[in-house]
């Protein structure tokens, strides 16, 4: 089963999605903020998917989707935002860095199980 | 400005008055005023100024005389205490009397106005003047107090299941005390408003959420950082929903963020105290979540709002149907 990484600041956030993930089969590792993230991802090569928060402390969840397609040179990995933001120009912003899902906080469980299956499932 | 709707708004004030007559005259007049009067009784009341209290207001009577403690002594004392607090001072003696003198004259010297105001029973007009000068002095658009009730209730229960939530009616303080022990708090800007958003709660409370599987944390997580973490969850998702929700089409504030004005905030935790260089009132919203299956399981959320840096409510624009389409687009949007 794909493995995913969720990035997010919040302790509630990370324990809830990957309960609801877990629950679904995935296996699921975290990071505190972007910059952890980025760090996750070098160290693991099979992590297939990515779901970040955008706003966090030491780098945002942009920022890091920017690093991974550049400064990684990763473009295989699917990265879906899970934020409260939802201003269209993050969203561009989000677009031109490849990320390829946008759910808007607060999620229902169905739609990150209904998301993750759709992008790796 | 005024406030355009009296009844969406409250606020609590401690009545210091030993006339029962009195008491029940200005009973009815802080219902017709928008007022919560809590009667007090005691001197020892004072301690509820230095706990978690939410007032926006006193009021004593100038013949309100208990264990040694005179009305103006009591001014006196709630004014060293909670310098913040606007005082209403009755006074139903002659000028003659030494002590009405010398309360007309304090509050008369604006250097040391302890007291908002001097006022008779028989007539009340200067205390509904000083009453809207101190309190509702502030406009805040009807539309908008119901919008942030919604969205943050609903955020509340985006993350916590098995309970019932009810809502007070918004009110005004001007305490500036801290509820609880625990703060989550977020500036919030648009380019009509500036400030601050606050939730504050107890943690033994948000503690026993956690324990009985009401929260989506492990109910074995209840060290303080999985409680901060909570909190500031909810923090965070109402201040998306809001920002989704008020911030104009451009989004943006007038001016580039790193020159706008910034003032200091002190807190003082001997004494449970923010303050954010504001006399303003602040916005307060009450949550009681009671546990579904354990009634006397309750949490008290208090949310407060203040807009210390600009406010400008006459460019209030509920973007609601933005929200709408980005909800009927559904939570979910794929590139």
């Amino acid at each position: 089963m794909a493995q995913i990484l969720i990035v997010d600041d919040s302790a509630t956030v990370r324990n809830e999605v990957t309960t609801f993930l877990g629950n679904n089969g995935f296996a699921v590792e975290s990071a505190v903020d972007g910059k952890d993230g980025l760090d996750k991802l070098k160290r693991d090569s099979g992590i297939k998917l990515v779901i970040s928060d955008v706003n966090m402390p030491n780098m945002d969840g942009l920022t890091m989707a920017e690093k991974i397609r550049g400064e990684l040179g990763n473009q295989s990995v699917n990265i879906i935002m899970l934020t409260t933001e939802s201003d269209p120009r993050m969203k561009e912003r989000g677009k031109a860095a490849g990320v390829k899902g946008w759910i808007v906080k607060p999620f229902k469980g169905d739609a990150i199980v209904g998301a993750v299956k759709k992008l790796v499932g | 400005m005024q406030l355009d709707n009296s009844e969406s708004l409250v606020t609590k004030a401690l009545v210091y008055e030993h006339d029962p007559d009195a008491y029940q005259q200005l009973r009815n007049f802080c219902q017709e005023n928008q007022i919560v009067g809590l009667k007090s009784t005691h001197c020892d009341s004072l301690k509820l100024l230095q706990n978690n209290t939410d007032l926006g207001a006193i009021f004593v009577s100038d013949q309100f005389l208990i264990a040694g403690v005179s009305g103006i002594e009591l001014v006196r004392q709630i004014h060293t205490l909670r310098p913040e607090l606007p005082i209403f001072y009755r006074v139903e003696q002659l000028p003659s009397d030494n002590k009405s003198e010398t309360a007309i004259e304090l509050a008369a010297e604006p250097d040391n106005a302890m007291v908002a105001c001097c006022y008779r029973l028989s007539s009340l007009e200067p205390l509904r003047d000083s009453i809207q000068s101190h309190l509702f002095c502030t406009h805040y658009p009807v539309a908008l107090i119901r919008a942030m009730q919604e969205i943050s209730l609903e955020s509340i229960q985006a993350n916590l299941r098995n309970c019932r939530i009810t809502v007070d009616t918004p009110y005004l303080v001007k305490d500036k005390v801290i509820y609880g022990e625990l703060m989550s708090m977020i500036p919030i800007e648009s380019d009509w408003y500036r400030g601050y958003m606050m939730l504050q709660s107890t943690e033994s409370e948000v503690v026993e959420l956690i324990q009985n599987g009401m929260t989506p944390l492990n109910p074995k997580d209840t060290s303080f950082r999985f409680v901060n973490s909570l909190l500031n969850e909810i923090t965070n998702l109402i201040w998306g929903g809001i920002k989704s929700r008020f911030s104009n089409s451009s989004g943006d504030a007038s001016e580039p963020a790193n020159n706008r004005t910034q003032v200091p905030i002190a807190v003082n935790h001997l004494h449970k105290y923010i303050s954010f260089g504001t006399d303003e009132p602040q916005l307060c919203f009450h949550y009681r979540i009671e546990n579904e299956f354990e009634p006397t399981q309750v949490v008290d959320l208090y949310q407060k709002f203040v807009f210390n840096l600009s406010w400008y409510p006459e460019n209030f624009e509920d973007s609601d149907q933005t929200v709408n389409n980005l909800v009927d687009a559904g939570e979910l949007e794929f590139f």
